[in-house]
């Protein structure tokens, strides 16, 4: 005869899947608990590696910023205001007139001591000291020339000597401090667009 | 180009020399008949060269003055002229030195 139990029994035999029996249960479990930590491990790898690739993108960004702060800018703005000083009060603006030139001299003579060789200063310190920020583009090579300029200026407002000659100044070097200012920020603005 | 009406002006003062202007140089005369051809830089020649000396040599002159205010020599140009007989110097040295150079008869 059978019992209650029984009947329980052959119920639950009769209506079990393949899933629920024999270790499927427990091979369903670790699929499952795999699958979760997969995701999420997936997330995280991309979370993380989204975190560093905006991470590298704000370091460009703060590399770029300061190759045209503390290079590109302020090499531009000194050699500018020099050239522009020098156009406009240089000797070869010298009035005819006698007394006006003693003025005009005087003029000069303070500008260039007080302005236009401090300039000079500031220029080689930047590119004695900051060279490593010239674009990838850009080399030292480029700045000899008005490395030399400078150097034999500053002689040359001491002692006044014909060497100097040889060592104009090289009227391309503005121009290609420009460009190179442009083709940063341009770089700059684009980082900032995707970022 | 010479710009010498300031030193012209200025050299005709003294009374012990006579004082002419021949093209860019000053012609300057001691009573004893003695003279010194004179040129003064303009302001486009505010660093006194070897070329200009050379120049000032070809015209026939033997002394450079220029102002110190807005034009000095090169130390290149004074050993130059002085190896070929061209007195370089400011104004100033210009006038002590013509009025010692006149004084002597």
């Amino acid at each position: 005869m059978l019992t209650f139990l029984d009947f329980e029994f052959y119920i639950a035999q009769s209506t079990n899947h393949w899933y629920q029996s024999g270790n499927w249960p427990l091979v369903g479990a670790i699929l499952v608990l795999v699958i979760t930590n997969s995701v999420s491990l997936y997330e995280v790898i991309l979370s993380s590696r989204r975190i560093y690739r905006n991470d590298i993108k704000l370091k460009n960004i703060e590399l770029l910023s300061n190759k045209l702060n503390s290079f590109y800018n302020p090499l531009y703005s000194l050699l500018f205001a020099n050239q522009s000083l020098f156009f406009a009060f240089g000797p070869r603006t010298f009035p005819d007139n006698h007394i006006r030139r003693e003025a005009a001299s005087e003029v000069w003579r303070e500008i260039r001591g007080n302005v236009i060789l401090p300039n000079n200063d500031r220029v080689l310190e930047i590119l004695e000291e900051k060279s490593h920020l010239l674009h990838e583009e850009d080399g030292i090579q480029t700045y000899t020339e008005l490395i030399n300029h400078l150097h034999s200026y500053k002689v040359f407002c001491e002692i006044t000597t014909e060497v100097h000659n040889r060592f104009p100044f090289p009227e391309y070097i503005i121009e290609h401090i420009s460009r190179m200012r442009d083709r940063l920020l341009k770089e700059l603005n684009a980082m900032k667009v995707f970022n | 180009m010479a710009d010498n009406y300031w030193l012209y002006q200025e050299l005709r003062r003294i009374s012990i020399l006579r004082v002419n202007r021949i093209e860019e140089l000053i012609l300057v005369r001691n009573w004893s008949g003695n003279e010194h051809k004179i040129y003064c830089p303009d302001h486009s020649e505010y660093v006194v060269t070897i070329d200009l000396v050379q120049r000032v040599m070809e015209m026939g002159g033997d002394i450079i003055s220029f102002p110190f205010s807005w034009c000095s020599c090169s130390m290149e140009a004074k050993e130059f002229s002085k190896r070929n007989g061209v007195l370089t110097m400011p104004h100033g040295e210009t006038f002590d030195f013509l009025e010692r150079w006149a004084a002597r008869r």
